[in-house]
């Protein structure tokens, strides 16, 4: 009888737990409230027509023969019969033969920054060698080779990509970075969730000036005929001189500023979490157009891309939209009709006429950019 | 002519209005819109207003609750209080009918209606709280935002106000806590165990059936360990609003019932051997001694209320044998009416 009881009275929580939400995540953790369990969202990157992407199970993967009707794995590190890096979200950064990667981490690894061979798929270093740093979540970028990585434990590293050693004393800031940083004139440009953009010497990693917006930052900054454009969860976007002074700001918009912006002829044009992508001029901020008109789309998360004359962005309704950068008309939206595939919060690449295109449900799509037709899709689980 | 009441006109109007609400916004959007996002803002508000600390608004937002919902919480302990004071009268019935089951359920239900004490009582303004409940966990861990998908959850819950939008994200450090990961030195557990276990103590009902006397027993234990193991594996942040509730719990039902069967519970006896089989007691005292709490004041109060009740049921059994009377003169003129 008792033991009847204690199963009874064992399913009665259970369910009640089921009923709140509260179950074990994907990443061998607990998932509460009704949350999203963690996925990563790294963003596809193309070099020497191979595709490098962070896979939703921790794996960096190699794809060839993008230009064929079925893409091909070249290989994938860490290997099959070795354990995944955890979540990754920044995406990968390909340069003089290496690709590098930041890790979030996960149940059974560290969160690390690794260097990986282009032609082979091994690791040349990891960094830290030993112990780990805070989750990773923002892009490495990498300017006269030295890497900088933000981490959520509030540090910009800065990288030595022949060594994988640091090269200056990590710059702290008050808060998390997820944001990736903006290299330009020697000068390393990171927001953080202090609310803050940081203005550093890229050498010394001295800070020369920082500007705080009203809320955390966790849009990369990007940099335009001397200006720097940084959006914030304050749902403004800035445009600042290069001194750190405010030039102007948007103020109209309906969410948070997560995605990095692009520029188009003295255009700059932003995804906002309510829904909508902005183009603004560059000069004074006045909007120029807004996509969609009427109903909102899904969050724009991911930074959209820009081909000739025409802006792709993904989003959160599970489709990706082609614009007429001038006027913001939609050209096509992909897949057609009421079809979608799963939320796309990774950033879009694109590439000799095609858009890869990461989305939450692990498959890479390659989008034909005349017409929005699917050329192949690739999944990137085990 | 069918004429509705107003109370029941205006119940109906507003059910109607909730389907209707419910059809056209969907279920998940009204949930999101009438608890979830006011929860979740008033936590993040709060947080902003004292100083960043997510930890002080979990607190205060779980007192908030608590006293909001004290109307609901007030009646389920009164009406447990009330079948706790009929434990002596259903050990009788349950006694005196133990072979005819049948007999036993018509006299227990009498028992209820004539002392005016509905057992549904104790359970329907717990289940009315579960909704807002299960509202404020989601909106603990959801304000967390301990992975940047859930961040992105959350930007599409925050209302558009500066103070809200600038306090995001939240400062998960709370004295040795952080609040979206596990307690790694299990302090939490232990409070969260014992303050449950206390409540429990303090709630449950005496009773003399043995099987009643072991699922209680078993769920004094069981409860406790389980959201102890639970507050090991979710967010600390969960766990303090757990510990909180059940501080609050706990003072209410001292006021409302007073220690109840933990009164004369000595830590001694909490290692001690439970007797083999649990005997039913033979007696009415020592039920009556365990739900008394300690005061002179609140035995007097007691002795009152069951003077009252018994006041109730002679006058129910009077009322029974009215009415039976009625029902005899009834049927007897029936059977006058069918030999004519």
């Amino acid at each position: 009888m008792k033991k009847r009881f204690s199963l009874l009275f064992a399913l009665l929580i259970v369910g009640c737990l089921f009923l709140t939400g509260c179950l074990p995540g994907a990443g061998g953790g607990f998932l509460c409230g009704g949350g999203s369990a963690p996925s990563g969202w790294s963003g596809p990157v193309v070099g020497n027509d191979t595709l490098y992407v962070g896979s939703m199970t921790g794996r960096v993967i190699a794809l060839e023969d993008l230009s064929m009707a079925r893409a091909r794995i070249k290989w994938q590190y860490p290997p099959s019969d070795e354990s995944a890096l955890g979540y990754i979200y920044g995406t990968p950064c390909v340069a003089d033969g290496v690709v590098y990667v930041g890790a979030y981490g996960g149940a059974t690894r560290d969160p690390k920054v690794y260097a990986i061979d282009l032609e082979n798929g091994w690791r040349i270093w990891a960094y830290p060698d030993e112990g780990s740093i805070g989750p990773i979540i923002g892009s490495p970028v990498i300017a006269n080779s030295t890497l900088y990585v933000g981490s959520s434990d509030g540090k910009l590293y800065a990288i030595d990509i022949e060594t994988g050693r640091d090269k200056w004393w990590p710059f702290e800031t008050g808060d998390d970075i997820w944001a990736a940083p903006a290299v330009h004139d020697g000068v390393v440009y990171i927001g953080s969730f202090d609310q803050k953009l940081y203005a550093l010497n890229a050498e010394s990693g001295v800070e020369i000036w920082h500007f705080d917006t009203g809320a955390a930052i966790a849009s990369t900054p990007l940099i335009y005929n001397d200006t720097i454009y940084v959006g914030s969860f304050d749902r403004k976007f800035y445009a600042l001189n290069l001194d750190g002074t405010k030039k102007w700001l948007f103020d109209e918009a309906g969410n948070w500023f997560w995605a990095k912006a692009i520029a188009y002829h003295n255009t700059i044009i932003a995804g906002c979490l309510d829904g909508r992508v902005y183009a603004l001029d560059a000069e004074t901020g006045d909007c120029k157009w807004y996509y969609p008109p009427e109903e909102l789309v899904g969050p724009v998360r991911g930074a959209p891309a820009l081909v000739g004359d025409v802006v792709v962005f993904g989003s959160e309704d599970g489709k990706v939209y082609a614009l007429d950068a001038s006027t913001g008309q939609e050209l096509w939206h992909y897949p057609p009709e009421e079809d979608y595939i799963g939320p796309v919060r990774a950033p879009i690449c694109a590439g000799n006429g095609v858009v890869y295109v990461h989305a939450s449900n692990q498959k890479i799509y390659a989008v034909d950019m005349e017409y929005g037709r699917i050329n192949w899709s690739f999944p990137t689980s085990d | 002519m069918f004429r509705l009441s107003r109370k029941t006109l205006i119940i109906l109007a507003i059910a109607i209005a909730v389907v209707i609400v419910l059809v056209m916004l969907g279920p998940i959007e009204v949930w999101n819109l009438v608890l979830l996002q006011p929860i979740l803002n008033l936590l993040v508000l709060l947080s902003s207003v004292f100083f960043g600390s997510f930890g002080i608004a979990i607190i205060i937002v779980t007192i908030i609750v608590r006293l909001l919902t004290l109307p609901l919480t007030l009646r389920q302990l009164h009406a447990t209080k009330a079948m706790s004071a009929l434990a002596p009268k259903m050990q009788e019935i349950q006694k005196k009918y133990a072979k005819d089951q049948e007999k036993l359920r018509k006299e227990i239900a009498n028992l209820y209606k004539e002392s005016g004490v509905n057992p549904a009582g104790c359970m329907l303004p717990l289940l009315i709280q579960f909704p807002i409940w299960i509202a404020l966990y989601q909106s603990i861990t959801r304000a967390l935002a301990s992975s940047p998908e859930e961040l992105l959850n959350l930007s599409q819950n925050l209302y558009a106000l500066p103070i809200i939008q600038q306090t995001v994200p939240l400062q998960a450090q709370f004295l040795w806590l952080n609040l979206g990961a596990p307690d790694r030195y299990f302090i939490l557990a232990v409070l969260c165990g014992a303050s449950m276990w206390v409540l429990q103590k303090m709630s449950t009902l005496p009773s003399a059936d043995p099987r009643q006397q072991s699922m209680s027993r078993t769920m004094i234990w069981m409860m406790p360990m389980m959201f102890a193991i639970f507050t090991l594996m979710v967010p600390s942040g969960l766990g303090l609003f757990w510990v909180v509730s059940n501080i609050i719990g706990i003072v209410m039902q001292y006021y409302i019932t007073g220690w109840g069967t933990l009164a004369g519970f000595s830590l001694g006896g909490l290692f001690a051997k439970p007797p083999a089989t649990a005997p039913p007691p033979a007696t009415t005292e020592p039920a009556q001694q365990l739900q008394t709490p300690m005061g002179a004041e609140q035995e007097e109060a007691l002795a009152a209320e069951r003077m009252k009740q018994e006041k109730r049921l002679e006058h129910g059994k009077s009322r029974d044998k009215r009415k039976d009377r009625r029902g005899g003169h009834r049927d007897r003129s029936r059977k006058a009416r069918r030999r004519s």
